[in-house]
């Protein structure tokens, strides 16, 4: 009687759980079958008109042409290369200024002593809910004002966007700083103690003791800002400059089917537009998804 | 810490405190005062509230534009949202009872978060619901006849809405870490008393996990309120500005085409009113269902 009632419970566990795995599967399958789609779709020549991701008449045609950039500002020449290195120019200062800003500021707040701490602390979590349109206006008056214009309006390395990295060097990005502070409390302070004791400077500490143990936190970090600040669109639309300055959120755009661009075409320049995102997130990965360092993301 | 030198965290901090200057506390308040102003026959004068009154009035230039923005917004957001929540939610705790792969599935189900809200998969989410576009060709195979998805004021809003629910990534990151920390404890007690798993869901996942659903929901609902890339990009507020939501409107009257930074202004401050009341709102709320272990 006990044996049979184990064996039903048994069953009953790995319905439950091919169940489980089936459903996974599905969701999974449901929810990236349309980026499969999309490269199936860069191969097929004309409009594509079947569920299935295998193309109904393969060409080649998308990604030979997939770099041109066709009807980008009416110049030759202009290629989806110059468009992703226009991207990269306001990524990687951003990216890079406010990871290390932002880790400062947390360090100073979890790790220091001084007067007006709490009042900071307001400060950050009250900007945190601040919906950035309430910014945005007035930003762009000041960084269109006589002062700044002449300052990034023009074709130099990196300047023509500094509106959209300038704040990194400011730290304000109010998640990252919330997201470090986090961090830093969930690391033991007895290993500052033993370095100061050790006679460490306070950046000693920070470089040679936190920075090592927060690297996975800081790799986090650092992929998150580069993820939404290379998928900016409302920025760059409105902190345009010259045409040869347009990144790859302004340029795709224009790039619809027409006389000239073939489906193919959209869907291959639209995957390399991602690709760079896709290597990279998948190269900081392990950092990320595969292990716990989200366990600091707490309310 | 030790022989810390006093004035320290004061010049370490001094470059946060001159981006809280600069590009929160000084705009903040400009944009109050920018939207008491309006420029009128190329002067731009001082008229009290007067753009506020305007926004909610349907004769004027903006007014019709601005409160069907308001309603749209509140649409998208009031479904959007819970949407996200649930779904989110499901998956995370799934995901957190003890299965094999779960890195897979978690990178797996990840990876829209990454790419949906670029400008490059955007675009081609219009070619996925286009009238022979791969939604479409997917219910054929379930005898479904095809849907105008992106002619029609529904389905328009579906395509948007669906757009940002693909991307339940870091909500349920956040949710898969708050489950984790349920103590096991907890669910051997309720099994030794025979309670089922449905109603271990609702009487210990649940009220365990109330601060993160608090806090998921305000930092989602500050996002969505400001939502532009869809409806700017898929939808270009049609038909019949059916998506035409609040952000668009404000682009539109501020950058694009009304270069009107004043009336921009009074808007932004209207959405961000309508915000603060909503978050305080939920926040007020949160004594009656939020469970805090002490």
């Amino acid at each position: 009687m006990k044996t049979k009632k184990n064996l039903i419970n048994r069953h009953k566990k790995n319905v439950n759980k091919t169940f489980k795995y089936t459903l996974l599967i599905i969701a999974a399958f449901v929810m990236l079958y349309p980026l499969l789609w999309i490269i199936g779709a860069s191969f097929n020549d004309g409009p594509k008109s079947s569920f299935w991701i295998f193309p109904d008449q393969f060409t080649l045609e998308g990604w030979k042409g997939a770099l041109k950039a066709p009807g980008w500002g009416s110049v030759e020449g202009y290629s989806l290369l110059r468009a992703l290195w226009n991207t990269l120019q306001y990524v990687i200062p951003q990216t890079l200024f406010m990871t290390f800003s932002t880790l400062l500021t947390a360090f100073v707040m979890t790790r220091m002593h001084f007067k007006g701490k709490k009042l900071v602390f307001t400060i950050i979590i009250t900007t945190l809910l601040m919906p950035n349109t309430i910014f945005r206006i007035p930003m762009f008056a000041f960084w269109t004002s006589d002062l700044m214009i002449n300052v990034w309006d023009n074709e130099l390395p990196f300047l023509p966007f500094l509106p959209l990295w300038a704040g990194g060097l400011f730290a304000v990005n109010s998640f990252s700083v919330f997201m470090f502070i986090q961090f830093f409390r969930s690391i033991p302070i007895d290993l500052d103690e033993a370095a100061y004791i050790d006679g460490a400077s306070t950046f000693q500490v920070l470089w040679h003791v936190l920075i090592p143990v927060l690297k996975p936190i800081i790799m986090t970090v650092a992929l998150l800002l580069f993820i939404s600040s290379f998928n900016d669109y409302q920025g760059p639309l409105i902190y345009r400059g010259a045409t040869s300055t347009y990144p790859l959120s302004l340029v795709l755009p224009t790039l619809g089917v027409d006389s000239i661009n073939t489906y193919a075409h959209v869907y291959a320049r639209s995957i390399f537009g991602v690709l760079l995102l896709i290597i990279v997130f998948f190269s900081a990965q392990k950092y990320f998804v595969g292990n716990d360092s989200d366990s600091a993301i707490k309310g | 810490m030790v022989g810390q030198k006093k004035w320290l965290p004061y010049v370490l901090l001094i470059p946060w405190f001159i981006g809280f200057l600069v590009f929160k506390l000084y705009p903040f308040f400009n944009s109050l005062y920018m939207s008491l102003f309006k420029r009128i026959q190329g002067q731009v004068k001082y008229v009290g509230l007067q753009n506020y009154v305007d926004l909610f009035d349907k004769n004027s230039t903006w007014g019709g534009l601005f409160m069907n923005g308001l309603k749209v917004t509140a649409t998208y957001v009031l479904v959007t949202v819970p949407l996200i929540l649930i779904v989110s939610l499901l998956v995370a705790y799934v995901l957190s009872r003890k299965i094999k792969g779960v890195g897979f599935f978690r990178t797996a189900y990840y990876i829209p978060t990454v790419l949906g809200a670029n400008v490059a998969v955007v675009i081609l989410w219009r070619y996925i619901f286009e009238y022979e576009g791969l939604i479409n060709q997917g219910l054929s195979l379930f005898g479904i006849s095809p849907v105008s998805w992106l002619g029609t004021a529904f389905g328009a809003m579906i395509s948007i809405v669906l757009l940002r629910v693909w991307q339940f990534g870091s909500t349920m990151l956040i949710f898969l870490n708050a489950l984790k920390n349920v103590p096991e404890t907890l669910y051997e007690a309720a099994t030794i008393d025979g309670a089922s798993k449905t109603s271990q869901f609702f009487r210990i996942t649940l009220p365990m996990i109330t601060p993160i659903i608090l806090f998921n929901g305000v930092m989602r609902l500050v996002e969505t309120f400001q939502v532009f890339n869809g409806p700017q990009l898929i939808t270009q507020g049609g038909p019949l500005d059916s998506t035409r939501v609040l952000n668009m409107v404000i682009y539109q009257v501020a950058f694009s085409g009304g270069q009107d930074l004043y009336t921009g202004s009074a808007m932004s401050w209207v959405l961000f009113i309508i915000i603060m009341v909503f978050t305080i709102g939920i926040f007020k709320s949160s004594k009656y269902w939020v469970y805090y272990q002490d």
